[in-house]
């Protein structure tokens, strides 16, 4: 089994999207960016992702969607969705279904550092 | 001869004479003997006798006298000679026996004698033939035939009457020369004839034959004498039988012919020769000028048919032709039979000849007919059957057999059932019986053809009797009447769902339709318009006068000249009017009416019809009262300034002549009078005046029953009931409906309305359920304007809370698009951060990292210019409006907000400003940012009067300008630049954008804003916009604004 280091991030705003993968790079993580959820439910790569990082605004599947449709096909990638919206009762509704962190745009780094590092900390006790 | 002996015996002394003489005799002759003398008286006794007696009886006496003699001789006394006495006494004895042979002889005739003049006598008097003997001018004897003749007795002609006057005198002549011609000897004997004269004077044919005679040496007549009467009447019938005869030959044309074979004599009736052409010939052998006058064509046939009659062969019998001498061609029938002797040669021919041109023309002509006849019967269109008793096919015409598919010689011996496919045995026989009584029968059944098609036949039969019972029978195929039938009754259905259908039409669209003959006003109505009307159709059309005793008072002028129009031949539009039906209600009615013209030109008859409006004219009643209300209701601002007039909107549009409000009071507990209302033209003074007085407690009056019960009540008829307070008031006054309703918020009674008319007005549901809504929107009203001050300050905050509502949309917006560059930097710079931090640095990636930042930060700044760029570029609508109007609007939206405020607003509206193109909204917008702004930098200070005046003013180049003022803080003069930059603000909570905002708009719409400071306080915000004729700007890059010098700018 390969090891599950992959950080995927899926953000329809280009520049949201090239900022968090050049920030990814700078700590060091292998990164891949999609556009769209359904490019990333596409990609070859998708068990080796460790982390997934999802806008929740996105027009054709939103973040929690597709965390929904990750979960439903039995991949539990930990996930944290970052949104320009931010709302309470959506953010409680999704730390319920299993989301790892929920930030709103915009964002302290080190917050999202320490979601990522807790993503891929969580990967670790399933591997034998 | 006994009767003529007696006769001659009447002498009765002869026979008592001669016995005594022949007793004498023989007493003499015995005693004596002188013997001759004796014996021969006896003779004398035979004599006698012979006078009396008839020859028997005078050979007795002969016999007697003989034996008497013989006795003498014996009786004498002897002596004598007795030779001598013997021969005296055979002498006696001879002599006696020849007398009495020659008296016997000449007695039989002298007897002979008397019987021939006896019998002369006898038919002479018996005759019938008149008998007569004249000498000179008189008749010496006539018999009674001939006295009869004449009318007279034997007597009175016998040598009395002059022979001429039995002559009747105009034959007198011919008589008198006739008998000179006898008695002259010029002739023996004369035959003729004459006219008698009768004694009574009148005449008689007779025939006279008479000879001259020498009678007693003198000349005379004798003759005989015969009436000609009967002859004469005899020979005029015979002359008249033979006329008819010849008539009747003549008529039938027919004449006799005879031939003697033995003396070749041709004999020729006249008709016969009128037949023939001919002149009446009697020639010997004519029979050979026969040939010539038969037509040469027949010739050879008639020839034959005569010589085979002479041998004996058929009799003569033969028809043909004659040519008459002058061409006529005449067709004859000539037959005739021959007498034969006994060697079997023909005597004659007797024969008969009979002229039947005309009878061979009438049977050609019949044959014609019947020809016709029958092309006729077979080009009928109708079938004929021709039925023995037993309804066996005798004949049949040829459309029978195209109809049928049968040849006529197949129908022919067929029976009826085997080509009725309808009628059984018994209808057969029930026909039957039916036609046998004389009866003409019309049924219908259906016929099958031999190919097994059926087709439907009307069938008329009758009987006749000609030689037997025959049945006759037209048969029509109904195949096409049939369909017609059909499509008749069809399009009968169909008219009869049309009229149904137009009725029920009429009936559902309340229409009724009526014909008026304007010269006699009588009427003829639909069904309908009784229904309309209410009068009762068993009693046919109404009367003009009843019609008009109907219409609505106030409308009857009216109608009236609209008919003398009509009457006058003129079109009239349409009206509305109203009637009152037997039954009290009133009806609205929408009369068209088309005028039809005699030849004069004036109207002949109207057709009109009538739409019963009512439901509509009510429903439009109730709309404009309950509109009228709820305009009241609007415009009022108190409960007492509206009450009048509602009563009197109402009273107006749903005509009512009466009405008032009662209001409950609460102190009290009852109803009180609050406003009362009549139509001008109505007087009911003690009723108004006992209603203002009244007080109602619930349940008593009208009024009090309608609290008690909440709800509408109608009172159709008003009685003059004592126990009610003000109902013989009313009724006295000519109050006759009541209906009142109450007022109500929720279930709480407010007041009650009570309306009264003059008219009988039954319940209406539609008005009821109206009432209804009015009493809870009065009510509503009451308890609006009893609530006005809390409700006008909810809609102040509402108008606020909406405005926040928009701004923070427009917030989160404009948030959101920022966000992601904001937070794109944010990590981008945490990113730099990194590489700048790391051993050995990454420089290449913290530059990439770093120019990112930087394209966020400009991204950042595009947001803001496309929000603005967004407001600039919306299109703005191009509407002609006036600034004025859009401005009153705007201040009437933020009248609540000034009120919470404290601030008053003042307009001053320019006259003469010209209207404008633009958005109607956004220009609205600015200004109600511009008040708003205001109202609030004024509503935050507390010194001074809060004082906001709009203003309109026409500018120099034809545009409009717009200022609003206020006495707020104001602004300073570094304010007054910036004020309209974007997230330019004072305010805590602001977020600058609406100056910006407005600007971008006044801008788009080619126009300026500025900001000044008011003297001696606070701010002056005017926008100018340009005429309607300059284009709207789009690109929204006006020139910058202008700064008022002197104003102090504020934060706004």
């Amino acid at each position: 089994m390969l090891e599950k280091s992959l950080i995927s991030i899926v953000d329809d705003d280009q520049y949201v999207r090239d900022s968090i993968r050049r920030f990814m790079r700078s700590l060091g993580y292998s990164v891949e960016a999609f556009a769209r959820a359904a490019d990333f439910l596409a990609s070859p790569r998708l068990d080796e992702t460790g982390c997934l990082i999802a806008d929740v605004n996105m027009p054709a599947m939103t973040g929690i969607e597709l965390h929904k449709r990750l979960t439903d096909a039995g991949h539990a990638i930990p996930t944290i969705l970052i949104t320009a919206y931010p709302d309470v009762a959506a953010q409680a509704q999704a730390l319920t279904d299993g989301i790892l962190c929920y930030l709103p745009k915009p964002f302290d780094n080190d917050e999202l550092v320490l979601c990522v590092r807790t993503a891929l900390e969580r990967n670790r006790p399933n591997r034998p | 001869m006994a009767k003529t002996l007696s006769s001659m015996a009447r002498t009765a002394w002869l026979p008592a004479f001669a016995a005594i003489l022949a007793v004498a005799i023989f007493v003499a002759d015995t005693v004596t003997t002188v013997d001759i003398e004796f014996a021969i008286l006896y003779v004398v006794v035979v004599l006698l006798s012979a006078r009396f007696l008839d020859a028997r009886g005078v050979v007795l006496v002969a016999v007697g006298c003989a034996v008497l003699t013989i006795a003498s001789f014996f009786l004498s006394p002897p002596g004598g000679d007795r030779t001598a006495g013997m021969v005296n006494t055979a002498i006696g004895l001879g002599t006696i026996a020849l007398t009495a042979i020659l008296a016997v002889k000449d007695q039989s005739r002298q007897i002979k004698l008397l019987e021939a003049q006896e019998r002369f006598r006898v038919l002479a008097e018996s005759s019938l033939t008149g008998i007569y003997l004249a000498h000179g001018d008189h008749f010496q004897y006539v018999n009674p035939a001939f006295a009869r003749m004449f009318g007279y007795s034997v007597d009175e002609v016998v040598d009395r009457l002059d022979s001429r006057d039995l002559v009747w005198p105009p034959d007198r002549p011919t008589v008198e020369e006739n008998t000179r011609r006898r008695l002259e000897g010029e002739v023996e004997e004369v035959r003729y004839e004459f006219r008698g004269l009768r004694k009574d004077g009148s005449s008689l044919p007779v025939e006279v034959h008479g000879r001259r005679i020498a009678l007693a040496g003198k000349i005379g007549i004798m003759g005989t004498l015969v009436d000609n009467t009967e002859r004469q009447r005899a020979m005029d019938a015979l002359r008249e039988t033979g006329q008819k005869l010849e008539h009747a030959q003549r008529i039938a044309k027919v004449g006799w012919w005879e031939l003697d074979y033995r003396t070749g004599h041709v004999s020729l009736s006249d008709q016969v020769c009128r037949i023939l052409g001919v002149e009446p010939l009697d020639l010997p052998m004519w029979y050979h000028l026969w040939r010539d006058v038969v037509h040469p064509e027949d010739r050879a046939r008639e020839g034959d048919a005569f010589a085979a009659a002479l041998k004996g062969g058929p009799r003569y019998d033969v028809e043909f032709r004659v040519v008459r001498p002058d061409g006529n061609v005449r067709i004859v029938h000539s037959q005739g039979d021959v007498a034969w002797d006994e060697s079997k040669r023909p005597l004659r021919q007797f024969g008969a000849l009979q002229d039947i041109t005309e009878l061979r023309q009438m049977e050609q002509e019949l044959r014609a007919s019947e020809a016709r006849f029958r092309v006729f019967v077979d080009q009928a269109t109708d079938a004929f059957f021709l039925h023995d008793a037993q309804l066996v096919v005798v004949d049949v015409n040829q459309q029978a057999c195209d109809a049928l598919g049968y040849s006529r010689e197949e129908l022919i011996g067929m029976h009826p059932r085997e080509f009725d496919a309808a009628l059984d045995a018994t209808s057969m026989q029930r026909l039957q019986e039916q036609i046998a009584a004389g009866e003409v029968a019309t049924f219908e059944t259906r016929h099958r053809r031999k190919d097994g098609t059926v087709f439907p036949v009307e069938i008329r039969a009758r009987q006749f009797e000609h030689n037997g019972i025959w049945y006759v029978g037209s048969v029509r195929d109904i195949t096409d009447r049939k369909r017609t039938e059909l499509e008749l009754e069809e399009r009968q259905n169909k008219l009869r769902e049309i009229r149904e259908h137009l009725e029920l039409a009429q009936r559902v669209g309340h229409v009724g339709s009526a014909e008026l003959d304007l010269a006699t006003t009588t009427w003829q109505w639909s069904e309908q318009l009784y229904e309309i009307f209410g009068f009762d159709p068993k009693h046919g059309p109404p009367t003009d006068e009843q019609i008009a005793a109907c219409i609505h008072p106030e409308d009857r002028p009216m109608l009236l000249r609209r008919r003398e129009r009509s009457q006058a031949g003129e079109q009239v539009d349409p009206v509305e009017y109203r009637i009152i039906r037997l039954d009290g209600r009133e009806r609205w009615l929408y009369l068209q009416s088309r005028v039809v013209l005699d030849a004069a030109g004036r109207g002949r008859k109207a057709i009109a019809t009538v739409h019963d409006i009512t439901d509509r004219k009510r429903a439009q009643q109730r709309l404009l009262a309950h509109h009228a209300v709820t305009r009241i209701l609007g415009e009022a601002t108190g409960v007492e300034e509206a009450t009048p007039k509602i009563l009197e909107a109402l009273c107006e549009h749903l005509e009512w002549h009466l009405s008032a409000l009662w209001r409950v009071a609460r102190e009290s507990g009852a109803l009180r009078c609050e406003a009362f209302w009549r139509m001008p033209s109505v007087e009911a003074p003690q009723f108004e005046a006992a209603t203002r007085q009244k007080q109602f407690r619930p349940g008593v009056g009208l009024a009090g029953r309608v609290w008690a019960e909440r709800a509408p009540h109608w009172v159709a008829e008003v009685v003059p009931d004592p126990t009610l307070s003000r109902a013989p008031i009313a009724w006295a006054e000519g109050i006759r409906t009541a209906v009142a309703f109450p007022i109500l918020l929720g279930s709480e009674v407010l007041g009650v309305v009570e309306f009264f008319s003059c008219q009988t007005r039954q319940p209406d549901q539609d008005v009821l359920a109206m009432m209804e809504t009015l009493g809870s929107q009065i009510g509503q009203f009451i308890e609006r304007k009893r609530a006005e001050n809390a409700l006008q300050l909810a809609q102040a905050e509402l108008a606020h809370v909406t405005r926040v509502m928009t701004l923070s949309e427009l917030t989160a917006s404009i948030a959101h698009e920022i966000n992601q560059p904001i937070a794109a930097s944010v990590i981008d710079a945490g990113a730099a951060l990194r590489f700048l931090t790391a051993q050995p640095p990454a420089l290449d990636e913290a530059r990439q990292a770093l120019e990112a930042i930087v394209s966020n930060g400009r991204r950042a700044g595009d947001v803001i210019g496309r929000i603005r760029a967004l407001i600039k570029k919306a299109p703005p609508r191009k509407d002609s409006l006036n600034i004025n109007d859009a401005a009153r609007e705007v201040v009437e939206l933020a009248r609540t907000e000034a009120a919470k405020n404290g601030v008053s607003i003042q307009m001053q509206l320019g006259d003469g400003v010209s209207p404008i193109l633009g958005d109607r909204v956004q220009l609205q917008q600015v200004i109600l940012n511009l008040v708003v702004n205001s109202i609030e930098a004024m509503g935050s200070a507390n010194q001074g009067r809060r004082e906001l005046l709009i203003s309109t003013a026409p500018d120099a180049a034809g545009g409009v300008s717009v200022t609003v003022c206020d006495t707020g803080p104001g602004l300073d003069a570094t304010s007054a630049d910036r004020v309209f930059e974007r997230f330019y603000t004072t305010k805590p909570n602001g977020l600058g954008m609406g100056l910006a905002i407005c600007r971008s708009i006044v801008e788009a719409h080619g126009g300026r804003i500025r900001a000044a400071a008011n003297e001696p306080r606070g701010a002056i915000f005017q926008f100018l916009l340009p005429s309607g004729r300059e284009a709207v700007r789009g690109d929204g890059e006006g020139a910058p604004p202008d700064t008022v010098s002197g104003y102090g700018l504020r934060d706004p």
